[in-house]
């Protein structure tokens, strides 16, 4: 049990020296980094316009027919009362 | 056992011999006067001025906008602020896109700074006045795409279809294509003055065009592009008045400033 108890008290051991060393090595880290990347910067932004002409691509009449409901087909004419195709 | 005894007795006589070490040249480490001296390696620590140094402030730091090196130089309105090592030039004047179609635009942003540590640092940075020399290269600036929702809006006679204007359909998928990313690129070269008797250092940062802009040429796009639905299509083809597409958005830099300590003139100290 006494054995146990020794090499359960060296793995915490080992962990937390493991612990404090990484949190050394990162805290170098960062620190150093900081210094490195510490320098005069110009920062700046405008606002960029455009302006464009639109030309007219589109069919109109087709347009107009689209909005009015009306179709290309043939349509059906009426005589004497009697509707049939042209 | 005698080996046993004989590395006791060598661990002895060691142990001995390193304690009189010891005493001996801590008695000779305190057998002496000390005088400490600090000596401090120069540093380049340099932050943006106080505008209480500044004798005319609103010259200072400025920033214009040329075509070509034989153009005049437009100065921009721009709000200009800084703290400490970072300075900020923001809602710079709308700019036309078709500024930089010719890729020849030439950016001027005129600042001052000042050795942060007066009494350690190095207080002078090798000064470049020369014409012929361009001064230092700081690589290559690019104008990125900030915004992610660009301003955009269709005028057609009293017609007005945009942003403003709740439009159903959204932004037109044209406005994305037709942004950028990277606007355009510049190669940037600075130069510097030497200090004057307040220690403020003058700096130039010139940002020169390369390249040209993707942009339509002429500035024009087809109504159907825009994806709009008959009724508005029809108003905008039956408008007596040409109709236009602006688009406003927002491009930022950012400009990393480095130094050359080891070209210091005596008489500039």
């Amino acid at each position: 049990m006494n054995q146990n108890r020794s090499i359960y008290c060296n793995v915490i051991f080992k962990a937390v020296l493991l612990l404090i060393f990484g949190v050394f090595i990162i805290s170098m880290f960062s620190f150093s980094y900081g210094y490195w990347t510490e320098k005069l910067e110009v920062k700046g932004d405008a606002t960029i316009r455009m302006r464009l002409l639109i030309q007219n691509d589109i069919d109109i009449d087709a347009e107009m027919n689209a909005v009015n409901g009306e179709t290309d087909l043939p349509q059906e004419i009426e005589r004497d009362g009697v509707s049939e195709l042209p | 056992m005698k080996k046993v005894k004989t590395l006791s007795t060598v661990l002895f006589i060691m142990a001995a011999l390193f304690v009189g070490v010891l005493g001996i040249s801590y008695g000779g480490f305190s057998d002496t006067l000390v005088q400490t001296y600090n000596i401090y390696t120069g540093k380049m620590d340099f932050a943006f001025a106080d505008p209480v140094n500044i004798s005319t402030p609103e010259e200072t730091f400025t920033i214009s906008m040329q075509s070509g090196e034989c153009g005049e130089a437009v100065e921009l309105d721009a709000d200009i602020s800084y703290k400490d090592k970072q300075l900020f030039i923001t809602n710079i004047d709308t700019i036309n896109a078709s500024e930089f179609i010719k890729g020849n635009t030439i950016f001027k942003i005129n600042y001052a700074i000042i050795a942060a540590d007066d009494k350690q640092g190095i207080r002078q940075v090798a000064a470049i006045e020369g014409e012929d020399d361009a001064g230092y290269n700081l690589g290559i600036i690019d104008f990125e795409l900030q915004s992610k929702t660009p301003v955009w809006c269709v005028e057609s006679g009293e017609n007005h279809w945009g942003t403003d204007t709740d439009f159903p359909g959204g932004t037109p998928d044209v406005v994305y294509q037709l942004l950028p990313d990277t606007l355009a690129r510049f190669d940037a070269f600075h130069t510097v003055q030497p200090a004057d008797q307040n220690g403020i250092i003058c700096g130039t940062i010139i940002l020169k065009q390369i390249g040209n802009l993707n942009f339509p040429e002429p500035p024009e796009i087809g109504l159907s592009s825009l994806e709009f639905d008959d009724e508005i299509n029809m108003k905008i083809a039956n408008s007596p008045i040409y109709g236009y597409l602006e688009i406003e958005a927002v491009y930022g830099f950012i400009i990393s400033i480095n130094f050359d300590q080891y070209n210091v003139n005596k008489g500039d100290y």
